[in-house]
């Protein structure tokens, strides 16, 4: 190739400052744009500020285990209760191949829990039983989600208390890619809701691991999801629908509108403490893998 | 009408808005290179001089399209294909200028090589291409 003097009608650009200043116009779009709905940090787990509430007597009558407090000890993850008699949700993947699975009581104990229902359901949410349990959270049955909606994500991400909120982009079939017992490759689709990130729990890690399985909470603080996977770069959660939670619970043999207590209210600027209340009382709890299969 | 044909009915439209589109962003881009790069492949390929200048045409817009393809499957709506796409394009030319800077030190000049510069300049195009494409495959 010899080179060639520019012969069009305008000056040649220099193109490398071109895409320069592109670039930073949109990241300076990009951040002034974004929504900052942040929470301020999850209390600690132990705390005994005054004026904060008692915890909750013992939630759960079946025998206790004890569990390092370490939040990168054990695998684990978030579940929450849909039923005061000891029924909780939470994500398959985080329970997958778990032989001991215990719902967290307090930083170093907790209570034993039993996966129902099929080892592999059609969508990745599981029904843990426990012995006891705590208040439950309203499944927000048949009623039809609103595209930009909110949602609220309350949970333990990185094993730590924290939440974030988003807001609802759309329904989306998501890849899932596991391991079978034979060690054969299991390519899984699933319908999943969408939703945008705009805003977390200060502190919250940046992948959100350990938010898996906790609930999509609507702003009446009905249950909308189950919290499945994120993707940081592109600014998304993932989450079952709750259709996907009800079929869990009647594949286990149990029924979805069982009675639970009031739902509370959550928004923008309240949902830091909510989530503190729902953890709290163990309506929301951290869900961990005592040893693997 | 059968399940198939009412799911057909209703998702063929929304295909051919997000293929429309994609292919609008991927034209827009291409158009933006031929207008900016240094290569010149525009003025070289009405001149005749199709040799080095078709390869390094074609690895620019293969470079381009393959990011895009990734964002289409990765993207729910029609708004996240254009913002995404738009980013895409300008992060993909961008990464083509940093390439030839990067490869001139190497004796790999396109403006002024034949056909073995601009194939390894091609390679690399494409090679920056699969890495931006995984970064957004959602």
């Amino acid at each position: 190739m010899t080179p060639i003097r520019p012969q069009g009608r305008f000056p040649h650009l220099p193109d490398g400052a071109v895409y320069a200043v592109v670039i930073l116009a949109l990241v300076f779009a990009a951040l002034s744009r974004r929504e900052h709905a942040d929470a301020p940090p999850a209390p600690p787990a132990l705390s005994r500020e005054e004026g904060r509430p008692l915890p909750a007597a013992g939630a759960f009558h079946g025998p206790l285990v004890k569990v390092s407090a370490d939040p990168a000890g054990p695998q684990s993850g978030t579940a929450f209760s849909v039923s005061p008699e000891g029924l909780w949700l939470t994500a398959r993947h985080v329970v997958a191949g778990c032989a001991r699975i215990a719902i967290m009581e307090a930083p170093h104990r907790a209570a034993e829990a039993q996966l129902l229902g099929p080892a592999a359901g059609a969508a990745d949410v599981a029904v843990l039983k426990t012995i006891g349990g705590a208040p439950a959270l309203p499944l927000a049955a048949g009623e039809g989600l609103r595209i930009g909606e909110r949602g609220f994500h309350p949970g333990f991400p990185g094993g730590r208390p924290g939440e974030t909120t988003s807001r609802l982009l759309g329904r989306q079939t998501l890849e899932f890619r596991a391991r079978t017992a034979t060690g054969g490759r299991l390519t899984r689709l699933e319908p999943v809701l969408s939703w945008a990130e705009a805003g977390r729990s200060v502190g919250a890690p940046g992948d959100l691991a350990g938010l898996s399985g906790a609930p999509v909470l609507d702003g009446r603080g009905r249950v909308v999801g189950v919290t499945l996977a994120e993707a940081p770069r592109r600014g998304r959660i993932y989450a079952a629908p709750v259709d996907a939670a009800e079929l869990a619970l009647r594949a286990a043999g149990l029924n979805a509108s069982a009675p639970v207590s009031a739902a509370h209210p959550l928004n923008v600027s309240s949902y830091g403490r909510a989530s503190d209340a729902l953890r709290e009382t163990l309506s929301v709890a951290r869900v961990v893998c005592l040893d693997g299969a | 009408m059968s399940p198939e044909v009412q799911a057909f009915a209703s998702g063929f439209p929304l295909v051919l808005v997000h293929v429309v589109l994609s292919l609008a962003i991927l034209a827009g881009g291409s158009g933006v290179y031929v207008a900016l790069s240094p290569l010149q492949e525009g003025v070289r390929l009405r001149a005749g001089d199709a040799g080095a200048a078709s390869l390094t045409l074609a690895g620019a817009i293969l470079g381009l399209a393959i990011p895009l393809a990734v964002s289409l499957t990765a993207s729910a709506s029609a708004i996240e294909i254009l913002l995404w796409g738009c980013c895409l394009v300008v992060l993909q030319l961008a990464a083509y200028r940093l390439i030839d800077v990067a490869l001139r030190p190497l004796g790999v000049d396109a403006r002024s090589g034949g056909r073995d510069a601009a194939l390894i300049v091609c390679g690399a195009r494409l090679a920056s291409s699969l890495i931006l494409a995984a970064a957004v495959a959602g």
